[in-house]
């Protein structure tokens, strides 16, 4: 009986299960190829304009692709990909550039974009102005933020040309001419154009962190830097991850401010791997070197965002200490 | 339905009287079809010109001329940054949709024709009215470009040849004329020096089309008869050429601006045009800015390159640089095209054109004109380069990779400038690029 009745009931389990089954699968035959339909526009334009790009690079870093030598034109295998890692000094220095130039950038304009947010964030008169003026170098675009700093440096008309006349610099100093200072002048140029970047995005998340919060701090008795450094940086971790992430993509793709101020001189001295890239294929007319190349950014990229969301937990909670 | 098509069909019979004249007379009707053809056959070119901006105003004056005589074709001008022309140029032919007609300069013309873009020009000058007016000087340096030497993938319009530019309100003061010598050069440039008061006798180019400009110097000051020898080894590899190299550098930051490191064209000019540099070694091409920026013709002097130590007081010069047009092989219009080019290069559009540029013209007939006389550095070197005195030096323009190696060569000159690199190792990465670059098309010819 006991055992008759445990089959049964077993019997009767399994019939429910596949009743169950039963009305999911005429769901999904109902809706039938409407969700594809629903989801093709996107497919076709990730498919146009992310897919087809990329393919057609990779496709180009395996061949031999120079539009003034098309009669060696061909399938080279590995060949640019080996020549790029083995026999070209450039691709290093380069690259070894590209990283002292993201690292430099990124830090510097993280602090200082902090520092202005957190000023920016308390009421002092004049602050709609003060916020328009600190915003202002971000509308500015790349060429032109060149153009402005060229007058700056230059040495002829230039700031330079005032500090030497009161004898701060040497008669017709040139920073972007020389070796040791073209970086440092890069950077400040780059500077004045990225710092507003961070300031927006961290003031923005500023304003969200409830008054409440910054009031039982002050009630508890912390000071500016206790606040700062236990209820302020936690609200602001995933604006900060996510921040520094783009703008560490951006500054290793940035081509139009080095480009027009430098053009990655003088010699190789400012070469970035983009402009690396840009002069292989543009001005070399080696497509299929500059594919490889391109794909060794590109490889890089990917994985260096994949490890940094993943070490810095990016979207997790944030954990207030209680 | 029908009562539609009747219509239809009278309204087509009413409209073809009408626009056939009849009956209204056989002349009238004759007029009217050439109209009816005029407008159905005029079309539209499309012509680029690889100045655009400052040399736009001057296509602006004859395209209207040309569309007056030829009322059946539409000239669309386009201006590209002479900056950025082949980058252009092969973008648009790789996308399958270059113009009709080009001006392309001497420099870029092999690579455009490596990519099969071009047409041949042979039959059409042939049969031109403007045959035989081109000078050989120019025409033959433009036929060599092709991979045969005899096809003419464009025709020359202008010729740029290497010239030193003088500002005299710099030299005047200081007693110095504008040197026919390269040893005169190296030290006038250091006399008229006054980096205290921001005066430097010399600019140098630094950046971008350094390596081009040294090239036409290094033929000059080493006296070089020909740029490869029958080795196919370069003959700038030379001890010769090497010396003109260490004097050159040597004048960085003794006669020039520390920030000659990053002038290219665009700087070079603006520092001479500043009035606070005594010479400049430039092509005729920016005489108009020059002239403008001096104060006028009778302070500005242009002359051929010097003469070097070793060419026993024969002037060697590269051969002028050239300017072209061109007409594409994808182009629906090429004889519309070449109706236009054949203007352009007529004796009145080749005049003018050059005229304001202050640049060589091509057409011979030009060359009776008071202008180019009057003109100090156009009449300077024309009497040079048809001087039995003057020995030019035909550049590899034919290379498709020599734009390429010159501008992989001008970063390395500036790690010559900030003392990274000797000028040895300079000259040997360019002579071995340029003997490579020879052999492949040496033996891809063969």
């Amino acid at each position: 009986m006991g055992v008759t009745q445990t089959m049964l009931e077993a019997e009767q389990r399994v019939s429910l299960r596949a009743g169950a089954r039963e009305p999911a699968r005429r769901r999904r035959k109902r809706k039938g190829w409407v969700p594809y339909v629903m989801l093709s526009p996107l497919v076709v334009l990730i498919a146009a304009f992310v897919a087809y790009p990329v393919g057609s690079v990779v496709y180009y870093s395996f061949q031999n692709y120079n539009i003034v030598e098309p009669f060696l034109n061909g399938f080279a295998g590995w060949s640019n990909y080996s020549t790029m890692l083995r026999h070209d000094p450039l691709f290093w220095s380069s690259l070894l550039f590209t990283g002292k130039w993201v690292v430099t950038e990124v830090v510097l304009q993280l602090i200082l974009g902090m520092i202005l947010a957190l000023i920016m964030n308390e009421a002092f008169r004049w602050r709609g102005f003060t916020r328009a003026a600190v915003f202002a170098p971000w509308a500015v675009s790349g060429v032109l933020t060149t153009t402005i700093w060229l007058l700056l440096y230059d040495p002829q008309a230039g700031i330079v040309n005032y500090l030497s006349n009161i004898g701060l610099a040497p008669r017709g100093f040139a920073i972007l001419a020389d070796t040791h200072t073209v970086f440092w002048g890069a950077v400040l140029a780059e500077l004045w154009r990225g710092v507003p970047f961070f300031a927006i995005i961290i003031l923005a998340d500023l304003q969200s962190i409830p008054r409440e919060l910054i009031e039982a701090a002050n009630c508890d008795g912390a000071n500016a830097w206790t606040r700062f450094r236990w209820v302020i940086l936690p609200h602001l971790r995933d604006a900060v991850i996510l921040s520094t992430l783009l703008r560490c993509v951006w500054e290793f793709n940035n081509v139009d401010l080095l480009f027009t101020l430098t053009n990655g001189g003088p010699g190789t001295e400012t070469t970035t791997l983009p402009l690396y890239v840009a002069r292989q294929a543009i001005d070399n007319h080696n497509f299929g070197y500059g594919a490889a190349l391109t794909m060794a950014g590109f490889a890089i990229l990917f994985v260096f965002s994949m490890i940094y969301l993943k070490l810095s937990k990016f979207g997790a909670s944030t954990g207030y200490r209680t | 339905m029908n009562r539609y098509v009747g219509r239809l069909a009278v309204g087509l019979a009413a409209g073809s009287m009408a626009a056939t004249g009849i009956g209204v007379g056989a002349a009238s009707a004759s007029n009217a079809h050439r109209a009816v053809a005029h407008r159905t056959q005029s079309v539209t070119i499309t012509f680029w010109d690889d100045n655009g901006g400052p040399r736009t105003p001057l296509y602006e004056h004859l395209i209207p001329i040309f569309e007056r005589q030829n009322p059946g074709i539409k000239v669309k001008y386009v201006g590209i940054p002479d900056t950025s022309v082949l980058e252009k140029y092969d973008t648009a032919i790789q996308g399958g949709s270059p113009p009709d007609i080009a001006a392309i300069p001497g420099g870029d013309l092999s690579a455009i024709i490596a990519q099969n873009a071009l047409i041949s020009l042979n039959k059409y000058y042939q049969n031109s009215k403007i045959y035989g007016q081109i000078l050989p000087t120019l025409l033959k340096p433009t036929q060599a470009i092709s991979p045969n030497g005899k096809t003419l993938y464009a025709l020359p319009f202008s010729g740029v040849p290497a010239t030193l530019w003088c500002n005299l309100n710099i030299l005047r003061p200081a007693g110095v004329t504008c040197p026919t010598t390269w040893n005169a050069f190296f030290t006038d440039a250091v006399k008229l020096t006054n980096a205290n008061k921001g005066i430097y006798g010399f600019t140098m180019r630094g950046a971008a089309g350094a390596t081009t400009q040294l090239i036409d110097e290094m033929i000059s000051y080493a006296g070089l008869e020909r740029f490869f020898q029958p080795n196919g080894k370069t003959s700038l590899q030379s001890p010769r050429v090497l010396q003109f190299l260490q004097k050159f550098v040597g004048l960085y930051k003794k006669a020039t601006s520390a920030a000659d490191v990053d002038n290219s064209y665009l700087q070079m000019v603006a520092e001479f045009d500043s009035n606070k540099v005594g010479m400049m070694l430039h092509n005729l091409g920016s005489y108009a800015s020059n002239v403008a920026a001096v104060g006028g013709k009778q302070n500005l002097v242009g002359e051929p390159d010097p003469a070097g130590p070793f060419n026993h007081g024969r002037v060697t010069m590269a051969a002028p640089g050239l300017d072209t047009y061109g007409i594409f092989k994808a182009s629906k219009h090429q004889a519309q095209a070449w109706k236009f080019e054949q203007f352009l290069l007529g004796a009145e559009a080749n005049g003018y054109w050059n005229k304001n540029v202050g640049q060589l013209p091509a057409n011979k007939n030009v060359l009776k004109q008071a202008w180019v006389h009057q003109q100090q550095p156009v009449g300077a070197l024309l009497a040079a380069l048809s001087s039995k005195n003057t020995y030019a030096v035909s550049l590899p323009n034919y290379l498709p990779q020599y734009g390429a190696i010159q501008n992989n060569s001008d970063p390395l000159w500036q790690e010559v400038m900030t003392g990274q690199i000797t000028p040895a190792q300079w000259l040997d990465q360019l002579c071995s690029a340029l003997d490579q670059a020879q052999s492949l098309w040496t033996h891809g010819h063969k």
